[in-house]
């Protein structure tokens, strides 16, 4: 065999592995969808893969019918104010950690690691503890507060091995230039952080959006429950609603395709600087 | 274009002194290198001029004004770094135009600046690349761009060509000193290479663990160094450092060797003292010394020839070809009037007053 029929072969062997791996991720999402659009009659005894009939039933329900929209609204409002949150709080403690003789640099950054090993739940039932003391259950605010706890560990984990690889020069290069600190730090070290800041309102993103524990936990009214919770408990009442919850799920899904759509880009690079100079 | 003087200055970090006590005087346009081994204070110094770093102890003065509690930006200096720091995210224009637009200058002010800036180091044709589109001895052009976009009161250069291959730095070397003359603007200029001070310096300052050993010309500093740090650092191949006792006008070294000296105070007269020979002031001369050859280097120009003087190692530079192999005996004299006398203990020269 010569040299490129093998490497024909290797390329060949390279894609199929690839799409096995996107079907079987895939797969369960492509479903959901074909399920979300599938006929009441039919709905529990086909088993086609293709999509056999169409109708909006379901999202006309969930809409008319439940507190979808207003969980809908709760879940963005939760997650931007996590994603914003995060993002401020984080930047400016990884930078003071990565640029200034802090006392105790060392002990700051390995409780942040030790704090993301925590499991969610064990920190829900305190952390309600203390919210019930201050009268905050079962209201939004406590929501972010609890999902900020569990990003902003890792955020400023991952920011700090970001800015620790970017060259102090840089930084005396822009106070040389004419700017006062804060002034490097806007105009020099936020631009080149924005891969790190994208990856990082990624996945508060994420966490904060897809949360079921938390909301579980925190909320208990219909009006102030997030997607999850929401969703889950279509399921709960006597008749499984499963037509709806396929409509709300794949609802749910859209602001993540977006987000990664806009952002993989920056995602990409973040994920790769974090891993190589960090 | 200002002058700059440094006085009494010292940096601390905690309890270590690294700058203990520096005086400099800079005269207007005057190109000064700070050299000196690795950890000598150099760089610390040269971050102290550019507010940097703060001043644990003393004062800089840069024109007439005091700027030790000054932030870098209202210090009137532009500073060129080891690694360039150019702003990855910028354009090559927008990067020498960065300090001007930050000032508040319009736009249709700042390109003409850019522009006769980047026509002097020959950058127009990159002026809308990104640093990452440019070659080591691009960037640095920048990086100098950059710095004379401003035309500040100072340069600072904080070892520039260390990032460069061998034949790309002796061109830049060539490149900065002659921008020096056509812009005349101060400079202070730091590397480790005593090569590049020598070629480069109008005044060189050899540091050696936070102090000054020596300040003066290129040509002072070779022909009288101080001590024997200074005659060690500057020059290539190194002095050589012979061993030994003064006795009547002339050296005898450890080993019994006598060699000739001219002008020996009579005060020095017995004291244990170290003779002082550059390599290139050794002679082939028939009735010289005897000398085994050890190594034998042909760079072209000249000959390397390490030789043992008796027991003593020494090194000769000869402009002449020779055919002497290893194991061979040459015979060597030293130039009386060249030669260097420094006390054993304290490492000063020792000069007829």
């Amino acid at each position: 065999m010569n040299s490129s029929a093998r490497t024909l072969l290797a390329r060949t062997g390279q894609y199929a592995l690839a799409l096995l791996l996107a079907v079987y991720s895939a797969f369960p999402i492509y479903y959901m969808i074909i399920c979300s659009f599938r006929e009441p009659a039919v709905f529990y005894t086909s088993r086609a893969l293709l999509p056999t009939s169409f109708t909006l039933e379901y999202y006309r329900t969930l809409i008319r019918r439940t507190d979808f929209l207003l969980q809908f609204w709760n879940s963005i409002i939760v997650a931007s104010a996590t994603v914003i949150v995060t993002l401020v709080v984080s930047i400016t403690m990884a930078y003071a950690i990565s640029r200034f003789k802090i006392r105790g640099k060392k002990a700051i950054i390995g409780t942040m690691l030790y704090a993301y090993m925590f499991p969610p739940l064990l920190l829900a039932i305190p952390l309600t503890s203390i919210f019930a003391v201050l009268n905050l259950v079962d209201t939004l605010p406590s929501l972010v507060v609890a999902h900020f706890t569990m990003t902003l560990p890792l955020a400023v984990w991952f920011l700090w091995g970001f800015l620790k690889a970017m060259p102090f020069e840089l930084e005396e290069a822009a106070m040389v230039d004419g700017c006062s600190r804060l002034g490097a730090f806007v105009r020099v070290i936020l631009p080149l952080s924005l891969p790190g800041l994208a990856t990082v309102a990624i996945f508060s993103f994420l966490l904060s959006w897809t949360d079921y524990t938390f909301g579980l936990v925190l909320l208990s009214s219909d009006g102030s429950k997030t997607l999850p919770v929401g969703l889950a408990s279509l399921l709960a009442g006597i008749d499984m609603r499963w037509g709806e919850v396929m409509a709300g799920a794949t609802l749910i899904v859209i602001p993540l395709f977006l987000m990664f759509a806009f952002c993989s880009r920056y995602f990409v690079a973040g994920m790769a600087a974090g891993a190589v100079k960090g | 274009m200002a002058p700059v003087s440094i006085k009494g200055l010292k940096k601390r970090f905690g309890s270590l002194e690294v700058v203990k006590g520096i005086d400099i005087d800079i005269a207007d346009g005057e190109f000064v290198v700070l050299v000196g081994p690795s950890g000598c204070g150099k760089s610390t110094l040269l971050r102290m001029l550019a507010g940097l770093e703060n001043i644990s102890d003393g004062e800089i003065r840069i024109g007439s004004k005091v700027v030790n509690d000054l932030p870098p930006k209202d210090r009137d200096i532009a500073m060129v770094f080891q690694n360039y720091a150019l702003y990855p995210h910028m354009k090559v224009a927008d990067n020498m135009g960065f300090s001007l637009k930050l000032k508040k200058m319009s736009k249709a002010d700042i390109a003409p600046r850019v522009d006769r800036a980047a026509d002097i180091l020959g950058l127009r044709q990159l002026l809308d690349r990104y640093p990452r589109q440019l070659s080591g001895g691009q960037r640095q052009r920048v990086a100098m761009g950059r710095a004379i976009v401003r035309a500040p009161q100072v340069f600072l250069f904080d070892e520039p060509l260390s990032n460069l291959d061998a034949k790309l730095r002796v061109a830049m070397r060539a490149e900065i000193k002659a921008l020096h003359q056509k812009l005349k603007t101060t400079t202070v200029y730091v590397t480790h290479d005593q090569i590049e001070a020598m070629t480069m310096a109008d005044k060189i300052v050899v540091m050696r663990d936070g102090v000054v050993e020596q300040i003066g010309t290129p040509l002072e500093l070779y022909d009288r160094p101080a001590n024997l740090f200074v005659a060690g650092f500057i020059g290539s191949p190194s002095m050589n450092q012979i061993r030994g006792t003064v006795r009547g006008g002339a050296f005898e070294t450890t080993g019994g060797v006598c060699l000739p000296l001219s002008g020996a105070p009579k005060t020095a007269d017995g004291r244990v003292a170290i003779y002082g020979a550059r390599p290139e002031h050794f002679m082939l001369s028939d009735d010289g010394l005897p000398a085994e050859v050890t190594v034998v280097e042909p760079t072209g120009s000249e000959t390397h020839v390490m030789a043992n003087l008796g027991t003593t190692p020494v090194v000769c530079v000869f402009r002449e070809r020779i055919r002497a192999m290893p194991g061979d005996t040459i015979r060597i004299a030293p130039l009386p009037e060249a030669a260097h006398l420094f006390d054993a203990d304290s490492g000063r020269a020792i000069r007829a007053a």
